[in-house]
């Protein structure tokens, strides 16, 4: 079926926000986290 | 969901018997009667006045033009959609209204954070589910427990007795203080995190396991205050009230004398004498840990090791009815696992508590050797 | 700004619907496979729907509890986690959802793109939620109920309790992969797929309000994650984070949590000003009033709220110098909020309004939430919120800007867009019955315990002293009005969905964005496959 496709460009734009912006989700994640390996 | 148990008909006529019973429609902070509570008291007029202002003047205008600018009406609608100078005028009000609020509130903020030259000094210690007063000038420490029957709260089968005025905001031992002397509180917990709130003082301050925090009140007016706890702290947690009790300094001067003669020197735990309540009463009270230190008789002659009786004053709270989970007192199905555990293992579920229960059912001051008699006495119940 | 959406130009039709012969696939699997952003956003939508009918359930159990003193129905304990379940089901579970299935359904729309950047993350972003709810209402069956700690999951309390809060932490987590998932989508959506022509200051508000909230979640939601991981690592691994008696400390819990909690706060409300801003010019036949302050002001609000979440924690003993911090920077938030609502108004001045269901939600809105706002002031100043902290009155104050700020908006946004969602028209007359019980409803429920909370009565308490009967009795008969009268509103959506009256494709003669203008009504399956030119 005629699921809808981004452009070439669309897709690799839209791959490299996504990886910057789960860097910094999981990067806020692990500063909390290297306080919890530190500890234990 | 437990709706099922909400009885139409009987909150109706529930309904028609509180309306005439009380006129209790207070809209208004309590009557003031600190330094601090009556700066709150003004800052708290002052800022809803501006607010009601506010709302007048924005809202008048919003209604004048849901009233006028209606299609209805044959009114045709304006493409206008920005101003620069009217933006920027209601961007730079508000923060000047602001300004003007904050001034006076940070004066109050300075005074209130300033527990410095007081008078005297009393460390209050939340426990789940009372307070600890420990005067540290005057030498008196005792516990204050809610005075509320449990006949007057358990209202589940709708036969509650009748409730007494102070209801749930009545203590066997109130916090007694003389009027006009800065008192210096330090307000700390023993478990988790409780709230000791008085309105009428302006004191609202978080008793934190581990750490001393301060406050301070000045009373003007002899007169008693009450408070509640006001930081959830558990199952018990709306059973924890404070009644504050200021008297003329001769009066709290003949407390004090009073208190001393009433407590038995040079106890040798740190905690005061814990006195299992008598049989006979204690059932009735909540977390009803002991009338405490100040009151007479009563422990005197019933020593810690006396399992049923520290059963029916605490533990039965919970075990009786088998609250959260707790193991039902008598119920061999709910005690044959535990008991198979090992008594070292029910020890070390009351002691330091297990699930919903909390260390020593919630009740630190306990011996150890006390909470363990109270678990052979369920345990042998249960055999 | 004068390029505002209404300047859209080239009506061209066939753009949109080239391709309406696919329709979906038939059965479940439609639904469990689909990485349609429409099907994601129904079913975002039911999800929070049944989410609030559930904590809704809850909130009466309590209001049947208040009715009048003494205990009559539960335990102590249970009611406890009544109020804890209830906070956690409809923040997570309600009200969120609801807003991540709008982005869904509008966010492609309103840019002009076929589909969300990543429809597969978008499908597993909602199958999240099924397991963190099933955890996170299954906790009420485990030994001891369900966490009774508050929603706000303090320790050394939270501590104490069974395996119930495990699971509720284990369900925070999933829900907040979720939630980050869901806004790595829609960011990426609003910054590389939008149509040609689509300039960041040509998006309709609720884009614009998605985009700053979507950056809100990325940051919070991991703290979130942190603090309750510190939480577990606590209870089950030996460490102190929270234990003075390990060298930790309690408070350190309430500032990580409420560095969350306030920024969460406003991913609750500005998708709500988001759908008000789209609302107000279709029904005022106006152009919104200020869109560009409006975006900058949306802005700033998310920003300030990094730095006001020591405004829940008054009590806690901070220094003098913290406490005041705290009020000043909580009370600047007025300056930005005062700006909305003035925007809004200026909205509606002379304009052409008309007063269907979802105007009259927006209106009910703009009234009620700004009740909400002048008793989040009365709160910031430390003073008075050290007599109001965790009294009624702060209930009083979340749940004016909860229920009839973010829920209100949220049941006008789905009055507002159903009939371009199902292609019908809904019941308008049972639309304004709901409206106006609501209304009533909620008034009688929250506004006596404004009062409770001035007389002192504190929150999360089962029984309560006799001068607090009154207003408490009549709270409940409010909460049962408004309670019930959310039935009408289900029934009338039900039926909407099934069928009814054809809608129009530019239902609303105000509505000006590009579903309304390009878009015939009902949606063909896919759309927008060839981008439209917005000029």
């Amino acid at each position: 079926m005629a699921r809808p496709e981004p452009t070439r460009e669309q897709k690799r734009r839209a791959l490299i926000s996504a990886i910057a912006l789960a860097a910094m989700a999981l990067g806020i994640y692990l500063v909390m986290m290297f306080k919890v390996f530190v500890t234990l | 969901m437990h709706l099922k148990h909400l009885r139409a008909p009987g909150v109706l006529a529930a309904a028609a018997s509180i309306l005439p019973a009380f006129a209790n429609y207070h809209v208004d902070i309590l009557e003031p009667v600190t330094p601090i509570s009556k700066d709150i008291y003004n800052l708290h007029w002052g800022i809803l006045w501006v607010c009601v202002a506010i709302f007048v003047v924005v809202f008048g205008a919003m209604f004048w033009s849901i009233l006028r600018h209606r299609k209805s009406r044959g009114a045709k609608a304006a493409q206008f959609h920005e101003n620069t100078t009217i933006e920027v005028i209601w961007t730079i009000v508000p923060f000047v209204i602001l300004i003007a609020m904050a001034l006076p509130a940070t004066n109050t903020v300075l005074a209130m954070k300033d527990a410095s030259n007081s008078d005297m000094s009393v460390k209050i210690t939340g426990y789940q589910w009372k307070w600890e007063y420990d005067y540290q000038q005057d030498g008196v420490k005792f516990l204050a427990n809610l005075a509320t029957p449990r006949a007057q709260i358990d209202d589940y089968h709708g036969d509650s007795a009748p409730k007494n005025e102070h209801y749930l905001l009545e203590v066997d031992n109130p916090m007694v203080v003389p009027v006009g002397k800065k008192v210096r509180l330090l307000i700390t917990s023993n478990d988790v995190i409780h709230g000791w709130y008085v309105p009428q003082l302006g004191v609202n301050q978080y008793g934190i396991p581990g750490f001393v925090k301060e406050a301070w009140f000045t009373v003007d007016k002899p007169g008693i205050y009450r408070g509640q706890c006001s930081q959830i702290c558990g199952k018990e947690h709306a059973f924890m009230p404070i009644v504050v009790d200021a008297r003329s300094e001769a009066d709290y001067a003949a407390w004090v004398k009073e208190m001393k003669a009433k407590t038995p020197p040079a106890l040798p735990e740190a905690v005061p004498q814990q006195a299992p309540g008598s049989a006979a009463a204690a059932p009735e009270q909540v977390a009803a840990a002991a009338p405490a230190a100040g009151a007479p008789a009563a422990g005197a002659s019933a020593k810690p090791a006396d399992g049923k009786s520290t059963f029916d004053s605490v533990c039965t709270v919970c075990h009786t009815a088998g609250v959260a989970g707790a193991p039902k007192f008598g119920n061999k199905a709910d005690w044959a696992p535990r008991i198979a555990q090992g008594k070292a293992a029910l020890y070390n579920s009351a002691l330091h508590g297990k699930g919903a229960m909390p260390p020593k059912g919630g009740n630190a001051a306990l011996s150890d050797e006390t909470v363990k008699a109270a678990v052979d006495y369920m345990a042998a119940a249960a055999k | 700004m004068s390029a505002t959406p209404a300047d859209v130009h080239g009506h061209d039709h066939a753009h949109g619907e080239a391709h309406d012969h696919h329709g979906p696939p038939h059965g479940i699997t439609r639904w469990l496979y689909t990485t349609n952003h429409k099907d994601i956003g129904t079913m975002y939508l039911w999800f929070a729907c049944t989410m609030f009918f559930v904590g809704g359930t809850m909130a009466l159990a309590i209001r049947a509890e208040l009715f009048e003193p003494g205990l009559q129905f539960f335990d102590p304990q249970f009611f406890n986690s009544l109020t804890t379940v209830h906070g956690l089901v409809m923040i997570f579970g309600a009200i969120m959802p609801a807003f991540v299935g709008f982005a869904n359904w509008l966010v492609p729309l309103q840019v002009g793109a076929a589909d969300m950047a990543f429809p597969r993350l978008n499908n597993w972003s909602f199958w999240l939620l099924i397991p963190a709810a099933i955890l996170l209402l299954g906790s009420f069956l485990a030994p001891g109920g369900a966490a009774a700690s508050g929603w706000t999951l303090y320790p050394p309390l939270v501590i104490q309790q069974g395996i119930a809060v495990d699971m509720t932490i284990l369900a925070i987590h999933l829900l907040g992969a979720s939630s980050i998932m869901g806004s790595i989508n829609i960011i990426t959506t609003i910054l590389n797929m939008r149509a040609p022509g689509m300039t960041l200051m040509k998006m309709p508000l609720f884009v614009w309000t998605w985009l700053i909230t979507a950056y809100l979640l990325i940051a919070v939601m991991p703290v979130l994650a942190g603090a309750v991981t510190m939480l577990l690592t606590d209870r089950h691994f030996g460490t102190s984070f929270f234990n003075a008696a390990g060298g930790g400390d309690p408070t350190m819990f309430l500032h990580i949590f409420w560095f969350f909690g306030h920024p969460e706060v406003y991913i609750m409300i500005l998708p709500a000003f988001g759908i008000i801003s789209q609302i107000l010019p279709a029904f005022t036949r106006k152009p919104l009033f200020g869109y560009a302050s409006m975006v900058y002001a949306t802005a700033s609000i998310a920003i300030l709220s990094f730095i006001v979440w020591g405004h829940h924690m008054f009590t806690v003993g901070m220094p003098a110098a913290g406490n005041l911090f705290f009020m000043y920077a909580t009370m600047l938030i007025a300056v930005p909020t005062g700006v909305k609502i003035f925007n809004w108004i200026a909205t509606m001045w002379r304009g052409e309004m008309t007063f269907e269901t979802p105007m009259l939600f927006a209106i009910g809105f703009l009234c009620l939430f700004t009740i909400g706002g002048f008793s989040g002031l009365v709160l910031a100043i430390v003073p008075v919120d050290i007599t109001l902290h965790n009294t009624y009155y702060v209930v009083a104050h979340f749940h004016y800007v909860l229920v009839s700020g973010a829920l209100f908006a949220i049941i006008g946004g789905v009055y507002f867009w159903i009939p371009k969602w199902s292609g019908h028209m809904y019941n308008e007359a049972l639309g304004k019955l709901h409206f106006w019980l609501s209304m009533i409803g909620f008034n009688v429920l929250f506004f006596p315990q404004h009062f409770l909370g001035l007389a002192g009565m504190p929150r999360r308490i089962p029984d309560y002293a006799l001068q607090f009967a009154e207003w408490n009795m009549w709270s409940s008969i409010g909460a049962f009005i408004f309670g019930f009268s959310q039935l009408i509103f289900l029934y009338n959506m039900v039926t909407t969905v099934r069928g009814g009256k054809p809608a129009a494709q530019k239902q609303w003669e105000g509505a000006d964005s590009l579903e309304w203008t390009h878009l015939p009504t009902p949606m063909p399956y896919h759309t927008f496959q060839t981008p439209p030119v917005v000029k």
